[in-house]
């Protein structure tokens, strides 16, 4: 009998697998949630001062151009370099946060810019001060309009996040090939992965898709 | 009331005001009328801030609106203004459109500015429609529904800005009959307008702009009748044609 370094796929690989979905999305919230936010103030700023346009720009520029996996590669080997102890998880969320953040203050702004501008004045001519109109006209109207291309921007985050393998977290991606190493089963282990990844996507879209009819139920036929 | 003193603006090099000068008293009903461009929806703009001025002043009930120390927030509750293009809110129904700024503004409860709001709404004859938003209403009913909205925050004045232009002709009645309403009632009104009859049959008095000048003034048959300018009496004649 001859001795195998494999072993056959079970359900330990199996809660393996889970895990690393479980932390592709807590990248997920966690970095979508703080990119959004970020993306908004930044894509606010962009949108209201001409100045705050040409600061940012050179970022905004850099973090849209550059690959994500060359920036997370850059970033860990400098720190690691530099002899700073770096977490991995914090350092993922961090680049993934940037480089999406980057594209949601381009959705934001445009979603700022959207807004009628008379449709703005009349809110300030009924005695309400700036924040009271960004906050009950200008957000809305903004939000519903880019609505669809923030979703866009979420579901290619999840599959971006597999990126972050390459600075060793184990998320979905990185538990499958550590999966495979163990098991040899490729097909099997990448298909179950792929399934994990449409299991997280699909929903999400699905449920942005109604969110998406509600906030436009005034413009139904 | 509304006071305007040698009230001046420029974009540029064009004067679009030059030199206005114009008393709105409580209870009156003034028109403006005057050829496209020649500055008077500029110059309701300028009346609640919305728009800036370069020279001049203007007061409401003795308050500077352009004054440093004004509250213009605060101000602007006494001067209900209403566009040529309505703009609606179109994420609310029509009830949330006038219940809004009661709610935000006002800091008035939901319910009680929800019952405001469907007082107003009632008043411009829009009770059956409160739940419908904007995309659904007709261009009359929208710009009835902005009446509603600015008259919810019980202004002492009401502005409104060629209120009818953008409207199909067979809509320019039913919005027309809530500013004789809003007369009937007493509302102090200054009210852009091309609709020369509804001029004559609404204003106290008529003032014609022309190119950012305030050419005449005078009671409104004075005025449509019998004008002192010539050109008056030319934009008269064309008008008339």
């Amino acid at each position: 009998m001859s001795f195998s370094p494999y072993h056959e796929f079970n359900w330990t690989d199996c809660w393996f697998l889970l895990q690393g979905a479980g932390r592709t999305i807590l990248l997920m919230l966690v970095a979508g949630t703080l990119a959004t936010v970020l993306g908004v103030a930044v894509g606010w700023l962009r949108f209201a001062s001409r100045a705050a346009r040409i600061l940012t720009a050179p970022a905004i520029d850099v973090l849209r151009s550059v690959p994500l996996l060359v920036l997370l590669i850059l970033v860990s080997s400098v720190f690691g370099i530099a002899g700073f102890d770096i977490d991995v998880f914090g350092t993922a969320v961090a680049i993934l946060t940037l480089y999406a953040a980057a594209f949601a203050a381009e959705v934001a702004r445009a979603g700022f810019a959207s807004v009628d501008r008379r449709t703005r004045r009349a809110a300030r001519s009924l005695g309400m001060t700036a924040g009271q109109e960004a906050r009950h006209v200008l957000l809305p109207l903004a939000a519903r309009t880019v609505f669809p291309a923030w979703v866009s921007l979420m579901l290619a985050l999840v599959k971006d996040s597999a990126l972050v393998s390459a600075i060793g977290y184990v998320e979905l991606l990185k538990a499958s090939q550590v999966a495979v190493t163990q098991t040899n089963q490729p097909f099997l282990v990448f298909a179950l992965s792929g399934l994990l990844y449409f299991a997280i996507c699909y929903p999400c879209s699905v449920l942005s898709r109604n969110l998406e009819a509600r906030m436009k139920h005034d413009l139904a036929a | 009331m509304i006071s305007l003193r040698d009230v001046s603006k420029r974009y540029g090099l064009l004067r679009v005001l030059d030199g206005v000068s114009l008393d709105v008293e409580r209870g009156e009903v003034v028109c403006l009328i005057g050829p496209s461009g020649s500055g008077k929806s500029t110059l309701l703009q300028c009346v609640n801030g919305l728009e800036a001025i370069d020279g001049g002043s203007i007061a409401v009930d003795g308050e500077a609106v352009h004054g440093r120390g004004t509250n213009i927030n605060r101000l602007r509750q006494k001067l209900g203004i209403v566009f040529q293009q309505y703009n609606t809110f179109p994420h609310l129904t029509a009830l949330e459109n006038v219940a809004l700024a009661l709610r935000v503004v006002k800091r008035m409860p939901r319910r009680d500015a929800e019952a405001a709001a469907a007082r107003q709404l009632a008043y411009v004859g829009l009770d059956g429609k409160a739940d419908q938003y904007p995309s659904r209403l007709s261009g009359g009913q929208q710009q009835r529904v902005a009446i509603a909205r600015a008259l919810a925050m019980q202004p002492h004045y009401m502005l409104f800005d060629e209120v009818t232009s953008a409207l199909d002709p067979e809509l320019v009645g039913e919005v027309l009959q809530s500013l004789r309403k809003l007369r009937a009632d007493g509302m102090a009104m200054l009210i852009v307008t091309h609709e020369m009859a509804f001029a004559r049959e609404i204003g106290d008095r008529v003032a014609f702009f022309q190119e950012g000048k305030l050419v005449e003034v005078g009671p409104a048959s004075q005025v449509l009748d019998a004008p002192r300018d010539g050109r008056t009496a030319k934009f008269l004649g064309r008008a008339a044609q």
